[in-house]
């Protein structure tokens, strides 16, 4: 395969409450990113899935570098993003963009949308008439009215500014955009013309997507590959649709099945009651992130931390469940879903 | 299960036969271009122990129709130009203001999309929480108070509710603060529950987790819930019967698992095609073209007419009744026959 396009390598950040004179003491610290690295190669999609918390969100900000990590490296097309000087960076900003989940919130009331389209044009010395031109045609290109570039945010409905946002995104011509949840905040009939555009756009202009969502349908319909986030690790990687069909983790399998689906099936039921608000309960940082909410759990789990390794050619996954001494696969968590043979007789 | 809970919802219901009863309710909002038609001739009833989903896009006027169950709205813009609201036996649109905030939150009870927005941000849980019991539980002793929260917490799901209970709302994730709210609106025992769009902010798994609270408390103690979303997989889970609405007006109501299986309105199966369910990936998503009508000036024919893919010359001039075909179900749409037929 080429080279990738991002690499994140070991990414650590803290949150701290901090209390007393001067906010000097740190009363508690949560790890909303703890040892992360992934990669996203040029044209492809990869889903980035967790419940809220999980840190998916923080992570989508260090990659595009608004929040600096603690510890570890970002690289983008062979540079090391997380080093490069302010000016630098600033060239970097044509590459990465980012989309946000409120589309009302990231446009500019006071600002007409073309303005808002047109200003990043303008912040890298477009001429002011080439840009208004650039964010007429973009408009098109979203799917929009171009002479409604003189019409404000309020003016168009949740969908439409969330087309607005994906324009002002692609104004630069990036290399990686990065979704932030960019349709959880709109309604179902909308968010399948998000979703729709968001395919169109990628086979014209060959971009890279970050898609970060608390969707797992939705991921296996957008996405190549898939990362699964829980509690600032990565529990589980591999393509989308073998992870949507045969998850491996039991964090993802209990994940997938408190998607509410339309067949009737009761699945969300069971995997709803059982969601427990459980402390980590894992001694001095070690030990699975998951092991206190696990219905597979083994007395390891509690002690040493599971790593993230490769089961298969395309999967990863960091569960004990997994050594190689047990012979443990995939099918063998989801055995009573229907599709699931065991693979005891393959290995 | 406390007992609390069960014994105080069975004395109400003898108190006030009734549940909710929306008949012809039109209301209109003033806007500088002219009345917009929020809702526009809505009739629907919440019966005891039945969970009812209210479907519809942004602008439909579903959360605007829930708000009239306890009038809500704040009036002028807002004004309640004919119709009935009766919850529990008593004519809401004909209450004082003050004996309006009587029944607030015991005759029915809200529970908004934004949990956060509905929990003061300066008290932890438990302060809210014993403030709701003294306003609406005044007869309970302090000790009483204390045992209902740790109930209460609990009920919902939250086995350390000691550390939930002193916390503040900013310290808890959306979901946690949506299941708090879901515990204080339960603890004034409301005789009917509104909740609107309750788990569109949360994330899949909290979604269901609020989903399964709603339908055991439901379940267990007959509590009547009006259940507002733009979702059908939310439908599909809990509810019992659905109406559709569309533009201020209803479009189909009937059965979930009727409606579910075979649609009649053109919308309803629009709707229930956009959950990216089953789709491969190399398929588009099916989306509804076009968008709503404008309500200042809505078109003379059928509403969604301008969508639909089954559009004919009657459908723009003639604005379909909404005929009976069963005894649970109702549908607006010319290409619809009194038995459910397709014309």
């Amino acid at each position: 395969m080429s080279r990738p396009l991002l690499s994140a390598r070991n990414i650590h950040l803290s949150y701290t409450t901090t209390s007393g004179f001067l906010r000097k003491k740190v009363i508690a610290s949560t790890k909303a990113v703890d040892g992360v690295s992934f990669d996203i190669f040029p044209g492809e999609t990869v889903g980035l899935v967790g419940g809220s918390g999980s840190g998916k969100s923080t992570l989508a900000r260090i990659v595009s570098r608004l929040i600096e990590p603690d510890q570890g490296e970002v690289w983008f097309d062979g540079e090391l993003l997380t080093e490069v000087s302010p000016d630098r960076m600033r060239l970097f900003r044509r590459d990465i963009q980012v989309v946000f989940q409120d589309p009302l919130h990231s446009l500019n009331p006071r600002r007409t949308v073309g303005d808002s389209i047109a200003r990043p044009l303008l912040n890298f010395s477009m001429p002011k008439k080439a840009a208004l031109a650039k964010a007429e045609s973009l408009m098109e290109l979203v799917g929009l009215d171009p002479a409604a570039t003189s019409r404000y945010p309020h003016e168009f409905s949740g969908g439409q500014c969330q087309r607005i946002a994906i324009a002002r995104a692609l104004a630069l011509e990036p290399r990686l955009l990065i979704l932030d949840e960019p349709v959880s905040a709109l309604d179902v009939s909308v968010q399948a013309q998000i979703l729709n555009l968001l395919k169109e756009l990628q086979s014209k202009l060959d971009i890279a997507y970050l898609f970060v969502s608390h969707d797992l349908g939705i991921v296996r319909y957008m996405c190549d590959r898939t990362l699964v986030m829980y509690r600032g690790q990565i529990l589980e990687a591999g393509r989308s649709n073998d992870i949507h069909k045969l998850p491996a983790h039991p964090f993802t399998r209990n994940f997938l099945d408190t998607i509410l689906t339309m067949d009737g099936d009761e699945r969300w039921l069971n995997a709803a009651a059982a969601i427990e608000d459980v402390e980590e309960g894992r001694i001095d940082g070690k030990g699975c992130v998951y092991h206190a909410a696990c219905t597979h759990r083994l007395p390891q789990c509690k002690y040493t931390t599971p790593l993230l390794k490769s089961i298969d050619g395309s999967r990863s996954v960091a569960c004990h469940l997994y050594e190689e001494e047990t012979g443990f696969c995939p099918s063998d968590l989801n055995a009573k879903y229907e599709g699931a043979t065991s693979c005891k007789s393959k290995s | 299960m406390p007992k609390m809970f069960a014994s105080s919802h069975s004395d109400q219901k003898t108190h006030h036969p009734g549940g909710l009863h929306i008949s012809e309710l039109k209301i209109w909002f003033d806007t500088p271009a002219g009345p917009l038609r929020a809702v526009d001739n809505v009739s629907l009833s919440v019966e005891e122990g039945e969970i009812v989903a209210l479907v519809g896009e942004s602008g439909s006027g579903k959360s605007v129709t829930a708000l009239a169950a306890l009038r809500l709205i704040s009036s002028p813009p807002g004004h309640f130009v004919s119709g009935s609201v009766i919850l529990n036996g008593q004519d809401i649109l004909a209450m004082s203001e003050g004996e309006l905030e009587a029944i607030r939150g015991t005759a029915a009870a809200m529970l908004f999309q934004n949990p956060r927005g509905s929990l003061d941000p300066s008290f932890t849980i438990e302060e809210a929480f014993l403030e709701t019991l003294a306003l609406h539980r005044p007869e309970m002793t302090k000790a009483e108070c204390y045992r209902f929260v740790e109930q209460g917490l609990r009920e919902v799901g939250f086995g350390d509710w000691k550390r939930v209970a002193a916390s503040y709302p900013h310290q808890l994730s959306g979901g946690m603060c949506q299941r708090v709210s879901l515990a204080i609106t339960f603890a004034c025992q409301p005789a009917l529950l509104i909740a609107d769009e309750p788990t569109t902010a949360l994330d899949v798994g909290i979604q269901a987790k609020v989903l399964f609270l709603l339908r055991k408390l439901n379940q267990e103690h007959g509590l009547p819930i009006l259940l507002i979303t733009h979702d059908f997989g939310v439908v599909r889970a809990i509810a019992h019967r659905v109406v559709v609405m569309y533009a201020g007006l209803v479009q189909e109501e009937g059965d979930v698992q009727e409606v579910l299986k075979s649609p009649l309105h053109p919308y309803t199966k629009a709707l229930i095609r956009s959950v990216p369910d089953n789709v491969n990936d190399d398929e588009a998503l099916y989306q509804i073209p076009g968008i709503p009508p404008n309500l200042v000036d809505p078109p003379s024919g059928c509403r969604f007419a301008d969508r639909c893919v089954h559009v004919t010359d009657v459908c723009r001039n003639e604005l379909p009744e909404l005929k009976k075909i069963s005894e649970s179900r109702a549908v607006r749409c010319h290409r619809v026959d009194s038995e459910g037929g397709i014309v």
